[in-house]
């Protein structure tokens, strides 16, 4: 499944769900290989295609190359963590406007604030709570809910 | 709660496959971030300085609570919690690490690394590791300087000496009705001040209590004036009674036990408890709750009326009025998935404008669709959906089974051996079918396929090569261990980490090396008094070094310690009846010393419970010798000790000369070949009952491999005899004839012929004849 760069903004128009097309393009940005495989499986599963990168670093490089919908960003990660990661998103005129979730274990009011400082959309804590997660991802990429 | 759409039996098979693969990656990856933690730990104990030793051990220890959180792992992630909160405050620098803290670290790192197996092999945590984590817990937070604040880490310390909360009497007359004797649970819930941006709904959790049979509903401190108050912080207080079993309350408070205190009572003995005062705060509290409970019920989707109200909050943020791209898009998704006209434009809104929208939103939540029926709909579409199975990128290794490449490597092998047909069938088709072209046309082919074979074999064998650090790794904490148990000061040395060995080779050493480290340590390294009168300096150098070393790696354990005393050897060979007293003196110091092979033997002289477990420097000869390496041992009395480990790079194939006995064929390993010589019969002196030959001035004791493999004797006009070098003897062995050299891959015996002595194992000629290979050490 490849994903280019002249496919339509899916802001503007709904993203058909059908069995070929994803429902959107979700990049997760994650050190720990069970949380990136869980969060893929959980939404290959529900039907969006899914990217992973293991720091903020790699994940850069993967956004500035295609089209995401959403990013899903851990926080404490090597090379660059995910405020660092957000922050270099946010200062990229293509990136500006694709919604950010961050997903952390950190549950301090301080990480919170920083997170939504630092450009997220969104905060959700480990342990993930795979309705909460999926139906954040749905909201935030705009798939029909009816 | 939504009800799942039934799975098909193949969609189940497929869950159940990726439940598998989920749980199978969760312990490879929390082994290998256990060792990464340790290592780090480590580090930091030997320099604690090291900020990067510190990050990494608290990234570790992160990443293992979040993966954990995945699983039904709620005691391992309370202790990992725990530690986490102590690796905060060194990384902080409010706490420093000690020998005792980096032992409870280390202690508890190991019950996460258990738990860990346990999880692999069981699918679930012991029965007792609630209680386990909740010790270590406990051990954590009174290192902080938190004490017991807590309050879990008391009540679970002990049970059953817990004093009754002041509220227990509030909570007795509302429980009248109990019965005599029957058991209720008290819970004191104070939720994390955060703890609403966690997604935690605190309420919902203590209304869902099993058996709640009471409820009070508080704040943690008083309400602030109104201009002071965040609605975003957590000031609920819950005190609550349960007729459940203390087990079930405990599992469902299990994701909050940091914020729960729990007390198992009577129901009777309530009433004679102390009746708590209700404070003003406490009554103002009712009516928050009441509106939290009025909010719960709300037919809205409380997901999007957080992000929604995520979304109002980043606008407000300083730094992000300017940018608003991306609050703009979450909100227009958020609209179109539930349906909602977006009442802007397509061009991008400012702050102010977004503002306004997003308030209207809110205002609307009674129109919003309830989310749950979304999902559903989301989640039915989703499982016809086929699963993508396109690998993400970034990946640049491939994790292969061992069991695979062990395949792989058969089949070489097999390869190998079916290559070496061709030579023979190139012989027949010259002597038997009387085509010489025909021979020739094979003999070329047979050229480039092993040419092909050996590249194929050493790209197979390269696979299974890897460095020694995966051995290597394991040894600092041992060391530290052992020092630190027997008060030394020792410093360990790593070098050559990225030398490579086949993986059979490098586990096999885990366990002699592991031995030979103990030694330095028990015996070799002194205590820093008896260094300080020798002259040394306090803190004992144990150097661990692997290096490359032609066909074979080289591995050395040095260490600066008392070396081994050759009169003690000699004294305890003899007291050991290993050796009578004549022979000892004879021997040279260097000769006396390498005594400690003999099976059997010990210098200790008390059994310490480190080394001295039976397992002496015979087993350690013995195992690296199997796999065709040999050990020296050198030590200088007062200065130190080496012992040095050298084996085959890759144990694959092997190299062997065939002999021939009365038509047999027989393998010799090439390695311990020296030379082959054909003498006169007549050179052969005989010497009381054995037989030797000079040979260039040196005296070399003969052996006859008929005798051995108990054949009849034969008497050549020329003797054959191959000099070999067994150990540190050079031996010559008379045998009829000599074959030629070969690669083979030696198979060794199972089975019933496991036990078989004096062969090694067996190998498949090309010609479909099978070698046995002679286990020299073992017969001579």
């Amino acid at each position: 499944m490849t994903i280019t760069a002249t496919d339509r903004d899916p802001a503007d128009t709904p993203a058909p769900a059908s069995e070929d097309t994803p429902k959107a393009r979700v990049l997760i940005v994650d050190d720990t290989l069970t949380v990136r495989l869980y969060c893929s499986q959980l939404l290959k599963r529900a039907g969006f295609a899914v990217s992973e990168a293991i720091n903020g670093l790699e994940g850069l490089e993967q956004a500035l190359n295609q089209r995401f919908d959403l990013f899903v960003v851990d926080i404490n990660m090597q090379k660059m963590d995910g405020y660092a990661f957000l922050a270099e998103v946010r200062r990229h005129g293509d990136l500006r406007s694709v919604p950010a979730v961050m997903m952390s274990t950190e549950q301090g009011r301080e990480d919170i604030a920083r997170a939504f400082q630092s450009g997220a959309n969104f905060y959700l804590t480990k342990p993930i709570d795979p309705t909460r997660f999926l139906a954040t991802v749905n909201l935030m990429t705009g798939v029909p809910c009816r | 709660m939504r009800s799942n759409p039934p799975l098909t039996p193949a969609e189940e098979a497929a869950r159940a496959a990726e439940t598998a693969e989920l749980a199978a990656s969760f312990v490879e990856e929390t082994r290998a971030l256990l060792e990464e933690a340790n290592g780090a730990l480590l580090s930091l104990e030997r320099n604690p300085d090291d900020a990067e030793a510190v990050n990494a051990l608290f990234r570790c220890v992160h990443s293992i609570k979040g993966a954990a959180g995945l699983f039904d792992l709620p005691a391992m992630i309370h202790l990992v919690h725990a530690g986490e909160d102590l690796l905060g405050a060194m990384r902080d620098g409010r706490l420093a690490l000690d020998g005792e803290l980096a032992d409870q670290l280390l202690a508890g790192l190991d019950r996460v690394g258990r738990w860990n197996e346990l999880f692999r092999s069981d699918g679930q945590l012991p029965a007792e590791a609630m209680e386990e984590a909740r010790s270590f817990a406990a051990l954590y937070r009174a290192r902080l300087g938190e004490g017991a604040a807590a309050g879990t880490a008391a009540a679970a310390a002990s049970p059953d000496r817990v004093r009754l909360p002041g509220w227990a009497g509030e909570a007795a007359a509302e429980l009248a009705a109990a019965a005599a004797g029957e058991a209720v649970v008290l819970v004191e819930y104070a939720p994390d001040e955060g703890c609403f941006f966690a997604g935690d709904d605190p309420l919902r959790l203590v209304l869902a209590t099993p058996g709640l049979a009471w409820l009070d509903i508080g704040t943690q401190t008083a309400w602030p004036e109104p201009v002071a108050f965040d609605p975003f912080a957590c000031n609920l207080r819950f005190r609550l009674a349960a007729r459940a079993p203390r087990e079930a309350v405990e599992h469902h408070f299990r994701y909050v036990p940091d914020c729960i205190s729990l007390v198992r009572a009577k129901a009777d003995a309530l009433s004679g408890a102390v009746s708590g005062a209700v404070s003003g705060a406490d009554a103002a509290s009712g009516d928050a709750a009441a509106a939290a409970v009025a909010e719960e019920e709300h037919p809205l989707d409380p997901i999007a009326i957080e992000l929604l109200e995520a979304q109002r909050r980043a606008l407000s943020l300083p730094g992000r009025a300017s940018q608003v791209e991306d609050i703009e898009t979450t909100v227009r998704n958020l609209c179109r998935s539930c349906g909602i006209d977006w009442p802007l434009g397509a061009d991008c809104a400012g702050a102010e404008t977004l503002a306004p929208v997003i308030d209207r939103l809110l205002a609307r939540r009674d129109s919003v669709p309830a989310q749950a029926q979304a999902q559903d709909q989301a989640a039915g579409a989703a499982s016809g959906i086929a699963l993508d199975r396109h690998d993400a990128a970034g990946e640049r290794t491939l994790r292969v089974e061992q069991g695979k490449v062990d395949i792989l490597m058969n089949l070489v092998g097999e390869l190998v051996v079916a290559k070496n047909a061709l030579p023979f069938l190139a012989r027949d088709a010259e002597l038997r079918f009387g085509s010489r072209e025909l021979s020739r046309e094979i003999k070329d082919k047979y050229a480039v396929i092993d040419r092909i074979s050996r590249q194929l074999q050493n790209a197979v064998m390269d696979i299974r090569m890897m460095p020694v650090s995966d051995l290597f790794k394991r040894f600092p904490r041992l060391v530290r261990d052992i020092a630190r148990k027997q008060d030394k000061k020792v410093r360990l040395v790593i070098e050559g980490e990225t030398t490579e060995a086949d993986k059979n080779i490098i586990e096999a050493l885990a366990e002699p090396l592991t031995h030979v480290l103990r030694n330095s340590l028990d015996h070799g390294i002194e205590k820093a008094g008896e260094r300080a009168l020798a002259g040394k300096d306090d803190l004992a150098t144990l150097k661990l070094r692997a290096f490359q070393d032609g066909d074979c790696v080289v591995i050395e354990v040095i260490d600066d310690g008392r070396g081994i005393d050759p009169g003690k050897v000699r004294a305890k060979a003899v007291e050991r009846g290993l050796l009578d007293a004549e022979r000892v003196a004879q021997l040279s110091d260097a000769q006396a010393v390498q005594l400690v092979f003999l099976p059997g033997f010990s210098t200790a002289d008390a059994v310490s419970d480190l080394s001295g477990r039976g397992v002496g420097m015979d087993a350690v000869r013995a195992v690296v010798e199997r796999f065709g390496g040999n050990v020296v041992l050198e030590s200088r009395s007062g200065e130190g000790t080496t012992v040095r480990l050298k084996l085959p790079l890759s144990m694959a194939v092997t190299r062997v000369l065939t002999v021939e006995m009365a038509g047999q064929l027989y393998g010799v390993p090439m390695d311990l070949v020296v030379e082959t010589v054909r003498i006169s019969p007549q050179s052969i002196r005989r010497l009381k009952a054995s037989e030797a030959v000079v040979l260039r001035d040196q005296v070399i004791p003969i052996a006859r491999l008929r005798d051995m493999l108990g054949m009849e004797a034969h008497r050549p006009a020329l003797e054959s005899v191959l000099i070999l070098r067994v150990g540190n003897a050079t031996v010559g062995m008379v045998i009829d004839d000599f074959g030629t050299g070969m690669d083979i891959i030696l198979k060794p015996f199972s089975g019933i012929l496991s036990n078989l002595s004096g062969f090694s194992g067996t190998a498949v000629l090309g010609d479909g004849r099978v070698l046995l290979v002679l286990n020299l050490k073992e017969i001579l």
